[in-house]
């Protein structure tokens, strides 16, 4: 692992438009600013780590689809009978 | 999709419920992954999966969030719409991935990090909301509205 010494308000560039920038440090925690291309997806490590782990267990749960049915609360299955809901249905702004 | 079910009715015949949408950053846990497409059965409403194109065995569980309570449409940012090419909430089908216990028999749905397909760029990006009240472990129970919200 590189590692190198800043202060507040210097940077490190990593590539070409990925710069991550010192904003604040002390009291056990560093803030830092991150620039990059909007493709990047940027995210806290345990944070994705965790949804990382939800879509493994979704992925996983897709081979129980029995069992998927089995558990719907029939509330629900009341409520998309009466909505006319599809599967695909947009999202349209402000709803 | 493993389904062990010997049912060859209509009932249950896999359909492509919205054509091919690509994923740029994959998703997490399957990074590689970067084409998908939604398929559905009649006898699944309202469930639907999003099967992966480059390995059909991988597919998430996944429901409508405007079936649902706690909407998310009105927290997802500009920047969050931009992933999937667009500057605005038209056109956008969000979705949470559903997990199920099959011990339990408990449905838990990720509302922290709900998928968004925009239908117009075909475009798809699992996006992660910072509001304190999502959980990536939701009961779906929890999230039925009432006769009241409907």
């Amino acid at each position: 692992m590189l590692v190198l010494t800043r202060k507040n308000g210097e940077s490190i560039r990593v590539a070409d438009g990925i710069i991550f920038t010192i904003l604040e440090c002390g009291k056990g925690q560093v803030k830092v600013g991150i620039s990059a291309p909007a493709h990047l997806s940027i995210h806290r490590e345990e944070v994705y780590l965790r949804i990382r782990e939800e879509n493994l267990a979704a992925a996983q749960a897709s081979s129980a689809v029995q069992a998927l049915m089995k558990g719907v609360p029939k509330s629900l299955l009341k409520l998309v009978k009466g909505s006319g809901h599809s599967e695909g249905e947009r999202g349209e702004p402000g709803q | 999709m493993g389904d062990s079910s010997q049912d060859t009715s209509a009932e249950s015949e896999w359909i492509e419920a919205a054509g091919p949408a690509h994923f740029p950053a994959g998703l997490p846990g399957f990074e590689d992954h970067k084409r998908y497409v939604l398929v559905s059965r009649n006898d699944m409403r309202p469930f639907i999966w999003l099967r992966s194109m480059d390995d059909p065995e991988v597919a998430l569980p996944l429901i409508s969030c405007l079936l649902l309570k706690k909407q998310v449409l009105p927290y997802i940012t500009k920047e969050q719409l931009s992933l999937v090419g667009s500057p605005s909430l038209e056109g956008i089908a969000p979705y949470y991935v559903l997990r199920v216990d099959t011990g339990e028999g408990i449905i838990t749905a990720n509302t922290k990090a709900p998928i968004i397909i925009n239908s117009k760029t075909k475009q798809g990006y699992q996006i992660f909301m910072d509001q304190e009240n999502l959980r990536v472990d939701e009961p779906l129970v929890n999230l039925i509205p009432s006769s009241e919200d409907t």
